[in-house]
């Protein structure tokens, strides 16, 4: 019998009809899922309105309503109860159509920090929300860990110049951090704001206060940061190879940009894309602005055949310099237009 | 809308699509308790989406949001593959048609996501092609060369099969 007969067969007899159990359960952690959307919605409906109120319009974004959010994960303090009959703000993407944005979220992997991109609904202006899922601090991606305590609100995001002005609740000072991590909350916030090129450094302030000056350092560290904690204060925390773009499970052309930052041997960053068997389907490198200890950015237009499996795998890593062995590997699934 | 009315709603539709939708995401993945979570998860978007989707017929959304989710899955199943050679677990599976399924997605292995979703949509689900394009978001010639070239495989497949017995 062909498979599409056997499926064919399958498709032709009943089910079991589920239990009154399984609805039950169900049922349970559907209403969960919706009470929780709706906290989050009420809790980013208040931070926009800071947000509005401090005119961060800097970066390009339109903050419509329809607020959605990852429940966030230490927000108890808010005791916005909505009612159940709020007005549905819990609307799901339909699985098409509904814009969605990626956003850049810094977080660490091991003791190494890079990035991790989460598609989610554009409702807001980028920035306020991209700080948003990562003070939410649950990256979907598995071995993200993050330094920054739970329950940091954000207080106020404003941009100017060049310059955001992030204002954070107490909490955040409150991170307990070894010495080799002093500060990896702050390089976080940094890295995540700086994806926008409106923004090149930005400005701690907790509770309204500016924080890092002489007068009033920042955290158990006593952390002084006189100026806009930019990208480069904070590269030494960095893995090796962070590949900005493309991000996993993107869809790209079958000519697509590859870029991010390095610090490797002799400024050499390979790249290999694979089938699902594991087949190399095209390699090359690209040489990083620095390397061998310092660090660079990489860039190279990749252009592969059309293949017939459109679902591939990109790594970029370093050739050892002992014996050429793959090092500091990053992986990408890519999804290519078919 | 009250929860305890959508409730009332959903819950006619639970019953009526939770089984099919395991089915597709059976034939999709191959794998038992998977498909059981990626099946669960469309139904609990759906069941957020409701107020919004209750009006028309939500058949086609939900199934559009599984195969959303299982090609998803199947390109983090890329990723764990490649780390450490993953091999098929082979579930306690008692139910015959559960087994019947597992194999029949083993032999759909060969097929890209995008197809397996076409063809099991076309059979399993029996739908006709202009609602698979449309489910799919994708032009009805595609998903007739689609289903065309899914079986051009299969068949070359049960050939070499038959070739090696």
């Amino acid at each position: 019998m062909t498979p599409e007969d056997r499926m064919r067969k399958l498709g032709s007899t009943r089910e079991g009809t589920p239990s009154e159990a399984e609805w039950t359960a169900f049922a349970a952690k559907a209403h969960l899922s919706v009470t929780r959307r709706r906290m989050a919605a009420a809790i980013g409906g208040l931070v926009t309105c800071l947000v509005v109120v401090a005119g961060a319009y800097a970066v390009t974004g339109n903050p419509v309503g329809d607020q959605q959010s990852p429940g966030p994960a230490g927000s108890p303090t808010q005791t916005a109860s909505p009612s159940p009959d709020a007005p549905s703000t819990e609307a799901e993407p339909s699985p098409e159509s509904d814009p969605t944005v990626a956003v850049q979220q810094w977080f660490f992997q091991g003791e190494q920090m890079t990035v991790f991109y989460e598609e989610v609904p554009q409702t807001e202006t980028p920035a306020t929300m991209a700080m948003r899922y990562l003070l939410a601090g649950q990256p979907q991606s598995a071995g993200a860990q993050t330094y920054i305590p739970n329950g940091v609100d954000l207080l106020d995001l404003s941009i100017k110049d060049g310059i955001a002005t992030v204002d954070l609740s107490s909490e955040f000072e409150e991170a307990n951090l070894g010495s080799s991590f002093a500060g990896a909350h702050i390089a976080q916030v940094t890295y995540t704001l700086t994806q926008y090129p409106t923004v090149d450094g930005v400005i701690f302030e907790i509770e309204g206060e500016r924080v890092g000056t002489k007068d009033r350092p920042f955290g158990s560290h006593g952390l002084v940061m006189e100026k806009p904690q930019t990208r480069a204060e904070w590269d030494s925390l960095l893995a090796p190879i962070v590949v900005e773009s493309p991000y996993p499970g993107q869809t790209v052309d079958w000519t697509f940009d590859l870029f991010g930052i390095a610090n490797v041997y002799e400024a050499t960053v390979s790249w290999t894309i694979s089938d699902a068997e594991g087949n190399i389907v095209k390699e090359g490198f690209s040489t990083a602005t620095c390397g061998s200890g310092c660090w660079g950015t990489f860039e190279d237009r990749i252009s592969i055949e059309r293949q017939v499996d459109t679902e591939l795998v990109l790594e970029v890593f370093q050739a050892s310099a002992e014996d050429g062995s793959p090092m500091s590997v990053v992986q990408i699934p890519l999804n290519f237009v078919e | 809308m009250r929860l305890t009315d959508r409730d009332e709603e959903f819950r006619a539709f639970y019953f009526s699509h939770a089984p099919r939708l395991r089915g597709i995401a059976l034939l999709m993945t191959g794998d038992p308790s998977r498909a059981e979570e990626l099946a669960q998860e469309a139904l609990l978007k759906a069941y957020r989406a409701w107020p919004r989707i209750r009006r028309d017929d939500p058949g086609p959304y939900i199934r559009s949001t599984l195969v959303n989710l299982c090609r998803n899955d199947y390109r983090r199943r890329l990723l764990e593959r490649k780390r450490a050679a993953h091999a098929p677990e082979a579930v306690g599976a008692d139910d015959a048609k559960v087994v019947e399924a597992m194999r029949v997605a083993d032999a759909l292995r060969a097929l890209p996501p995008i197809r397996k979703a076409v063809i099991v949509l076309r059979y399993y689900e029996d739908l006709p092609e202009a609602e698979i394009a449309r489910i799919l978001d994708r032009p009805l010639n595609t998903v007739k060369s689609d289903i065309r070239r899914a079986l051009q495989t299969l068949r070359l497949l049960l050939q070499e099969g038959a070739a090696n017995r």
